[in-house]
């Protein structure tokens, strides 16, 4: 039996329905994981936590063509991370709405708002292709209790995953949680080298 | 058609069979297999003790390789299995329970780097309370070396059927490298290269002779790594 795609114009949509049946057309995934408090010694400071809809609904859609489409939901990953790497960095952290402060959240000395600012990926096809790969891209921005910019520190992450015998959606899943970790991993390790960070507490310090 | 010609067909038939019999024995026999080679060096003369753990991690510093997960598996359940069993504790749980200092980029690359870490006290109780002494990094991997070969299949109305031999290489190296958590030091490192080459002759139906290198590997390590724990010199 042959099959000449161009010889009918509904071979293409059997050609098309065949390949989704057998490939799995639409990827829809939520990233989930686990993101540990960082083991760091926590900077004696009460930080207020602005989460965004943009950021606590991060969803990623992208159609590789003639491959697959791609639904990747990091809004729950996303607050999930952010959350646990303040309070294991800061003495107190409480979400707040919005700058400027309310004034029950006067004692705050600083404001903490993150952005999901790139996310790539790298989908793990059959064939050679042993990793599937992520890449993400944060801005967190700093503002003192005024409202005041301290610093907008942009913070990436790498993560991949080989594929082996588990399916490609847990493969990216896995991907995606490893650059993540970074991010958070980055984040708690560094603030203390942060040169805008470090001038601004030491002004604190000095008052 | 004669008796006499359906007599040379079976004979032909049956001399093509045992041909491809003698074929398959003959790739069981030479070809396909595993060739291992394994340098273990030891520097200390430290064995573990009753209450020590091990730890085995992936070295994940974005190289274009890593060592695979199913083989971290497959040595930390065959170290912790057997009549010989050392305590293992889940590599997971590790990298959970001291983060972030184990990330692909904030683990300590060298012995130098472990001290600096360990000097943080908390740290230091944190690794303690695992009870693991002896961290194990396994750096390396399992790739294709070589490949060869063709098989062709047919399919008509009389039925299917493939012809012809295909042929691959799969190198899996690995160096496992020991660091005494205690004594703040590498106690060693062992070389583990397996190379395996499977065949997959088809007379029919294609016979698949796999080679498995990496689970040899497995052994191979987790035998050693059992020994060097465990002798003072562990050879």
């Amino acid at each position: 039996m042959h099959f000449y795609p161009s010889q009918n114009k509904y071979n293409w949509i059997y050609f098309f329905t065949f390949l989704c049946l057998i490939t799995g057309c639409g990827n829809n995934l939520r990233i989930e994981g686990y993101f540990p408090e960082p083991l760091v010694n926590k900077i004696p400071l009460k930080a207020g936590l602005i989460l965004n809809d943009s950021y606590k609904n991060y969803k990623h859609d992208e159609i590789i063509p003639q491959q697959s489409s791609w639904s990747i939901d990091l809004g729950e990953a996303n607050t999930q991370m952010i959350m646990n790497v303040l309070n294991g960095t800061f003495d107190e952290v409480r979400l707040i709405d919005s700058l400027p402060l309310d004034p029950l959240d006067y004692d705050l000395d600083i404001v903490l708002t993150p952005y999901l600012d790139k996310f790539e990926f790298e989908a793990p096809i059959t064939g050679n292709n042993r990793y599937a790969e992520a890449w993400i891209q944060y801005v967190i921005n700093l503002n003192d209790s005024n409202g005041v910019e301290i610093t907008k520190w942009i913070i990436s992450g790498y993560g991949k995953h080989e594929i082996g015998r588990t399916n490609k959606n847990l493969s990216m899943n896995n991907a995606v949680i490893v650059a993540m970790r970074e991010v958070g991993a980055t984040f708690a390790t560094s603030i203390n080298q942060q040169p805008d960070f470090i001038s601004w507490l030491d002004k604190q310090n000095a008052l | 058609m004669p008796y006499k010609n359906y007599f040379i067909l079976a004979y032909k038939g049956f001399t093509l069979l045992r041909l491809a019999l003698l074929l398959l024995a003959f790739l069981i026999i030479s070809g396909c297999g595993v060739t291992s080679r394994m340098e273990p060096y030891k520097a200390t003369d430290i064995i573990i003790g009753e209450d020590d753990g091990v730890v085995i991690l992936a070295r994940k510093h974005h190289a274009s390789h890593e060592a695979e997960t199913s083989l971290i598996n497959c040595i930390s359940n065959s170290i912790g299995s057997g009549s010989d069993a050392l305590q293992v504790y889940p590599s997971n749980e590790f990298e959970n329970t001291l983060y972030p200092w184990f990330e692909p980029s904030t683990a300590p690359l060298d012995t130098d780097s472990l001290t600096n870490l360990l000097s943080n006290q908390e740290i230091q109780d944190r690794v303690k309370r695992t009870g693991v002494r002896f961290l194990i990094w396994i750096d390396g991997s399992t790739d294709r070396t070589a490949s060869g070969g063709t098989i062709s299949c047919a399919a008509g109305v009389g039925g299917a059927g493939c012809m012809g031999l295909a042929w691959w290489e799969d190198d899996s190296n690995y160096e496992a490298t020991i660091w005494d958590l205690e004594e703040l030091n590498s106690a060693g490192s062992i070389y583990a290269d397996y190379l395996g080459r499977s065949f997959m002759p088809a007379i029919i139906i294609p016979i698949p002779l796999i080679a498995r290198p990496q689970a040899e590997a497995c052994r191979g390590i987790s035998d050693q790594i059992k020994l060097f724990l465990t002798t003072p010199y562990g050879n």
